[in-house]
């Protein structure tokens, strides 16, 4: 139909005219034949030749001249004599050239709207942006239509059974081919990895039970080797006819992947470093944690042999001696297998943890820095405090830093007031902990600003300590906040949720 | 040293249950008395040994800085040198330690033979404050038994007055004084004035108000 299209026009032009001759030779049998007949009604041929080119305007052209030929053929045959019979004939003629045009307008109508709606169709499927294909998995349904669970053999030869009925460019751009006439006809199973084969299983599993429309993230290999993440929508539109038609879009993850393992690649190096920079703010402590078994095992030690030396050696001395060698050899040991797990510099972990313990070995990691600067340590904990699932390393880090900045919050309180508390508990469900302090609280800063990356009120503070315990938190899928407290300090409050197989940890 | 024979006592200090142990172990082993606490409380309300003794201290008790202790001691008037041991060892500690007087600052972990020979040096000078402290007792039961008025000439011969002047001071003839005076060194077992002086001094008994050029 295109204005270019010269051949198409000449057969137009050339079934127009035969239409016009038909037109002519109806005429002709009208006025020159006797008979008596309707013969009129025979134009209703003409403006069904004429309806096949499918336009509304050669449609009425052609109504208007047939029915003029008819009334000029009346007039040529019986004058303006009386009105008759041949008038009825010629007014049946007429209605039934109306109608005719009507009908055939009216079809021409609706089929320029499907035409439209097919069209817009097209374009939205080339022109949408991200990959479309029509596939046509009629021999998949019948191999699995029948079977019960499909096997993985199955779904493999279901799957290399799918046609590529249509696809878009992007398609062709998503798996590599140059034009997306590569697909058609093709299907993509020489694309799969071992991950989508169990997409494409689940797939099948679905859309035989009927759940429309089906979204799957699968791993496809693009043509040039490359490894791409994709997720699949899967609908079948309502006639598809035993899946004859599968319309299948695709989203390209792959970057979104790579920037979310990026991301959390570089939160999980932040959250270490900022271990490591606390452990190095506990250093002292932790040189006297492990200073001090060692001293008692030397000391021991020479205590053992002086023992042996004696004029009168004492076996059970020396054997008393020997015992604590041992139990501090495991003690400094113990202390160590602490900090190593602090440094830790590994995945997150996912295990029941025991936040009771954690919070115990927690506050006495810290007994001495405390004593030192004068606070007194209260941690108060339900006697049914559950486990939490996720990393201890992470949780004991979020301790830390709660039980640190409460500590040096306080340093300007007077030293009798110096008490940091603890509480720990069950509330609605959650486990709650509280790590509060006496000091001078939040003044005029609204206590979220504390959570803001950078934030920071201590003079060699980086201002990522909250921000990261924030994050650890939420990752834990729990909440941090912080409010002002009755003693006109701060209180750090987390609340994580609890383990589902509580009663078995507990046990 | 096989030292059965010892019954020096040595306390210890330490509120880490395992170093104090080690410690308490190595000075039996050494034949000494060892008595072990584990706060200063307790430490103060055993109450001091009547034998020659020391303290081991640790400087970072829980509750209290052994510092602190040393000098609450001080001012308790408890004389029982101190051996102070850390594992947080640093100058300004050390030299305030020391100050407060210490015998020695040992780090943790230290030498056996160290602290063996700290706490021989600290009970070396234990015996020394003893033995003085015993001298000064039997010199002030001689004092405390001389008459009231041989008391008087002994405060102000020791100033350096004359006869004379004391005689004048105290409204006695000048032989009165020299019989009293003779007496005093006697009683005293005095073999000179400058004997008498030292005397004095130790037992504090040198009248302050007279001054020998003064009105």
């Amino acid at each position: 139909m295109g204005i270019g299209a010269g051949p198409d026009d000449w057969r137009i032009a050339m079934r127009l005219g035969m239409a016009m001759l038909l037109a002519l030779g109806i005429f002709a049998l009208d006025v020159l034949s006797p008979l008596q007949g309707a013969v009129a009604v025979l134009y209703v041929v003409v403006i069904l030749l004429v309806a096949r080119e499918q336009r509304r305007s050669l449609v009425v052209f052609f109504a208007v001249l047939c029915a003029t030929m008819a009334m000029a053929g009346y007039l040529v045959s019986h004058g303006l004599d009386a009105i008759g019979s041949p008038t009825m004939r010629l007014g049946v003629s007429l209605v039934a050239i109306a109608i005719t045009a009507a009908l055939s307008a009216r079809q021409i109508t609706a089929a320029e709207a499907r035409h439209h709606s097919d069209e817009r169709y097209r374009l939205i499927f080339d022109a949408s942006g991200f990959p479309i294909w029509e596939s046509d998995w009629s021999p998949a349904y019948k191999l699995l239509r029948a079977g019960e669970t499909p096997t993985l053999e199955l779904v493999q030869r279901a799957g290399s059974a799918a046609i590529i009925r249509n696809a878009n460019q992007e398609v062709a751009r998503l798996f590599g081919y140059a034009d997306r006439s590569e697909l058609v006809g093709a299907n993509i199973i020489e694309h799969h990895t071992i991950s989508a084969e169990a997409a494409q299983a689940r797939i099948f599993e679905r859309l035989l039970r009927g759940d429309v429309p089906i979204e799957e993230e699968m791993q496809f290999r693009t043509t040039s080797g490359e490894l791409i993440d994709v997720v699949l929508r899967v609908t079948l539109p309502q006639d598809h006819n035993g899946w004859s038609r599968v319309l299948v879009t695709a989203l390209d993850v792959t970057q979104r992947n790579r920037d979310q393992a990026r991301l959390a690649e570089s939160q999980a190096e932040l959250t270490h470093m900022s271990r490591v920079t606390t452990l190095g703010q506990l250093a002292a402590s932790i040189a006297h944690e492990v200073n001090q078994p060692l001293s008692a095992i030397i000391t021991y030690a020479k205590s053992g042999q002086r023992w042996l030396k004696r004029e009168a050696q004492d076996a059970p001395e020396t054997a008393d001696c020997l015992d604590h060698i041992v139990i501090n050899g495991k003690r400094a040991a113990d202390v160590i297998a602490r900090i190593r797990d602090l440094a830790r510099n590994g995945d997150p972990r996912r295990e029941a943890v025991r936040m009771a313990p954690l919070i115990e070995e927690t506050a006495e990691l810290l007994q001495r820095d405390m004593i030192a600067s004068g606070v007194r340590i209260n941690v108060a904990l339900a006697t049914d405090m559950p486990s939490v699932l996720g990393d201890h390393v992470q949780l004991q880090q979020v301790l830390l830093n709660l039980m640190m900045n409460a500590q040096q919050a306080m340093a300007s309180t007077p030293t009798p007031d110096r008490e940091l508390r603890i509480d720990g508990g069950v509330r609605d469900g959650v486990l709650v902990v509280e790590v509060s302090d006496c000091g001078a609280g939040f003044g005029d800063t609204e206590p979220e600003d504390f959570f803001r990356p950078f934030f920071t009120t201590k003079r060699d503070g980086m201002g990522m300590g909250l921000s990261i315990c924030r994050s650890i938190i939420e990752q834990h899928g729990g909440k941090l906040t912080a409010s002002g407290n009755e003693k006109g300090g701060a209180s750090f409050t987390f609340r994580l949720p609890i383990t589902e197989d509580e009663g078995r940890i507990a046990a | 040293m096989t030292g059965a024979a010892k019954a020096d006592c040595v306390c210890v200090i330490d509120d880490d249950e395992e170093v104090r142990g080690s410690v308490g172990s190595l000075l039996r082993a050494e034949g000494y008395d060892v008595r072990l606490y584990e706060a200063p409380s307790g430490f103060l309300e055993a109450g001091a040994c009547d034998v020659p003794s020391c303290l081991v201290l640790d400087i970072r008790l829980s509750g209290e800085s052994g510092l602190d202790f040393q000098e609450i001691l001080a001012s308790h008037g408890l004389s029982t040198p101190v051996i102070l041991i850390t594992g947080h060892g640093d100058i300004p500690m050390t030299v305030r330690g020391m100050r407060a007087g210490a015998i020695d600052f040992l780090p943790k972990p230290f030498e056996d033979d160290q602290l063996l020979a700290a706490v021989g040096r600290a009970l070396e000078v234990d015996r020394a404050q003893r033995t003085a402290a015993q001298g000064i007792a039997s010199l002030r039961a001689i004092f405390e038994r001389l008459t009231p008025r041989e008391k008087d000439v002994f405060g102000l011969v020791v100033t350096g007055l004359m006869n004379k002047q004391v005689a004048a001071h105290l409204g006695l003839s000048e032989i009165t004084v020299k019989i009293h005076r003779g007496n005093v060194m006697k009683k005293m077992e005095a073999q000179s004035l400058a004997d008498l002086v030292r005397m004095a001094e130790l037992l504090g008994v040198r009248d302050v108000t007279i001054h020998r050029y003064g009105t």
